[in-house]
């Protein structure tokens, strides 16, 4: 449903005539300076985001896989050096073929 | 202090200029941003970013305009990203609103009453800054700075980086749509 103003817009336009400018609170100056002293002291911490959560896991992750990886071929080598040594033939057995003391003699 | 010396000794981070140009410029920058914005504790906080970025970016500052139309400028690009944040913010909870199965009513703030608007003269003025909210923007800041501000349209238009014809366009069209959005209610 419509109002109807009484009042018209020519009035409404004079309304503002001859306004006087608003004024801010007399702490003004106070709290601006207090803003920017704390954004200041805000900036000067902001190297700490630097560590966000994010980065924090990325980083845990990548030392967890390498720890991983060191593991898994540290293994790997051990594994291949102990099948390397039992495939190698030992100084007692070179030495038994050498005077053939694995031959059974016949009399 | 005289203008190029206050600059100067903002670009070398006086406190003592910074104090003067808040002095100086307080109102200014307030009744700008109030007028747009509506909301005294708002328009407070606006006005103090307004100062914050003209102490942070004084240094690139180019006198080729008065620092008054550079502070005009900064508190009305302030006041207009506010509202757009607040009409962007008013639509999502509309949106929201319905899928609220506590179907929430949204109030709209109460009537403004401009505090430096004569007593006989404070409802007439509300109706007319109710409706000065549905204006598109570029026709509200004309009218902040021509009628709320006292600027002529020269200085007007150097403030919105137009032309003076530009801004009697605004002007004008302020006037047709306002009547048509008092006469629609």
């Amino acid at each position: 449903m419509k109002k109807n103003y009484s009042i018209g817009i020519d009035q409404l336009w004079e309304s503002i005539e001859g306004m006087e400018r608003a004024t801010p609170s007399p702490f003004f100056y106070a709290r601006l300076l207090h803003k920017m002293q704390s954004a200041q002291a805000e900036e000067k911490l902001s190297f700490l985001s630097h560590f966000k959560p994010i980065l924090v896991i990325a980083v845990l992750s990548m030392m967890v896989l390498i720890n991983i990886g060191l593991l898994l071929n540290q293994s790997k080598k051990a594994t291949e050096s102990t099948a390397a040594s039992s495939s190698q033939t030992s100084p007692v057995q070179v030495f038994s073929e050498e005077y053939n003391l694995n031959n059974t003699i016949d009399f | 202090m005289i203008e190029t010396q206050l600059i100067k000794a903002l670009q070398l981070k006086s406190e003592e200029a910074f104090k003067e140009l808040v002095h100086t410029y307080e109102r200014m920058v307030y009744n700008t941003v109030l007028g747009i914005v509506q909301q005294e504790q708002e328009a407070e906080d606006i006005a103090q970013e307004v100062f914050i970025q003209v102490y942070t970016s004084i240094g690139g500052f180019r006198a080729d305009a008065k620092l008054s139309t550079w502070i005009y400028r900064i508190a009305t690009t302030k006041a207009l990203d506010w509202e757009r944040k607040k009409t962007a913010k008013k639509r999502m909870g509309n949106l929201l609103s319905i899928f609220n199965r506590n179907n929430e009513q949204q109030y709209d703030a109460p009537d403004f009453n401009h505090p430096g608007v004569q007593l006989e003269k404070k409802e007439a003025a509300a109706i007319l800054f109710k409706a000065l909210k549905q204006l598109p923007e570029n026709q509200r800041v004309a009218f902040v700075l021509l009628k709320m501000e006292g600027l002529n349209y020269e200085e007007t238009s150097e403030i919105m980086q137009t032309t003076v014809k530009a801004v009697e366009a605004y002007m004008h069209r302020a006037k047709i749509n306002l009547r048509k959005i008092v006469e629609n209610k």
